[in-house]
């Protein structure tokens, strides 16, 4: 990558760019979110869900297309629709976008919150609908490609400090692991001494 | 935001990024190459308050679309973290 783009993703003189890009994507996810809080047919019977897989599984006659492309997602999501899991789902997709939008906007683990955040955004368009999905993933993939600085301005400037990354444990993490007999760990799980 | 607006965004964003880049200038710690980056920063934050989150923020009234206040407010804060994040990467403190 050259060293101009590079640091467009790695500089904290371009924070202020991944700053606004998540608000963005926050905000986004939490007003997706918050009329699902106090609306029965996502928080308790998960109707509004149903709704949403029932349409997507139709296969209507040639040469209408159905919603879903791939037969190995409709037969996941006729699946699901079989066991009546939209009723506990639903509740799972309002509260994923509520976590995602708080984490994105207070910029806390702020890549996983992205990923987790593609992740509906690939799901959703997998299904049949389009709408502001395709913007928000590639923004989504954006943001975790720029990690490092993505929530500098934010709560990451501390936790990526305090936690680290799994190749490169931060201060809180070092400090725990030297308390922790590596031999005793793996016999008899983590007592720290 | 029509033609008005998009002209008052316009100059918020240049006037806000130009005295960010003057104050790095005066410090010492920027050249020329850096006044596009300020300006963009000021005009994306402009841009973002009044366009995106202007809805819970209509201080200072319309312009054409544009909120007044939340555009200026939005210039001044991105400026001022672009300078920040500037002023840290010099100072070589990287994440």
């Amino acid at each position: 990558m050259p060293e101009g783009v590079a640091r467009i993703f790695t500089s904290p003189a371009f924070a202020w760019l991944w700053l606004v890009a998540r608000m963005y994507l926050g905000y986004q996810w939490l007003e997706a979110s918050l009329h699902k809080l106090s609306d029965p047919a996502w928080m308790t019977t998960g109707e509004a869900l149903k709704g949403f897989w029932e349409r997507a599984v139709q296969v209507p006659p040639p040469p209408a297309r159905p919603p879903i492309a791939y037969d190995w997602y409709r037969d996941f999501i006729q699946f699901m629709l079989e066991r009546e899991w939209y009723t506990w789902f639903a509740k799972l997709v309002v509260v994923g976008q509520l976590l995602v939008g708080i984490a994105l906007v207070l910029g806390a683990f702020t890549a996983i919150a992205a990923a987790a955040g593609a992740f509906m955004n690939m799901n959703f368009m997998l299904a049949g609908s389009a709408s502001t999905n395709p913007v928000l993933l590639v923004l989504g993939i954006l943001i975790i490609l720029a990690w490092r600085i993505a929530g500098y301005w934010g709560v990451d400037r501390v936790l990526l400090w305090a936690v680290g990354t799994p190749w490169e444990p931060g201060a809180l993490v070092r400090r725990a692991m030297r308390h922790i007999d590596m031999g005793r760990w793996l016999r008899h799980g983590p007592r720290v001494t | 935001m029509t033609v008005v607006g998009i002209i008052v965004w316009l100059v918020v964003g240049a006037v806000v990024g130009l005295a960010g880049w003057s104050a790095l200038r005066a410090l010492g710690q920027a050249t020329f190459a850096h006044l596009p980056w300020a300006m963009a920063a000021a005009l994306l934050g402009s841009f973002a308050w009044s366009e995106w989150f202007g809805d819970f923020s209509h201080w200072g009234g319309e312009l054409d679309g544009l909120y007044l206040v939340p555009a200026v407010l939005g210039a001044a804060i991105v400026t001022a973290l672009y300078a920040a994040g500037h002023l840290m990467e010099r100072r070589g403190r990287m994440v």
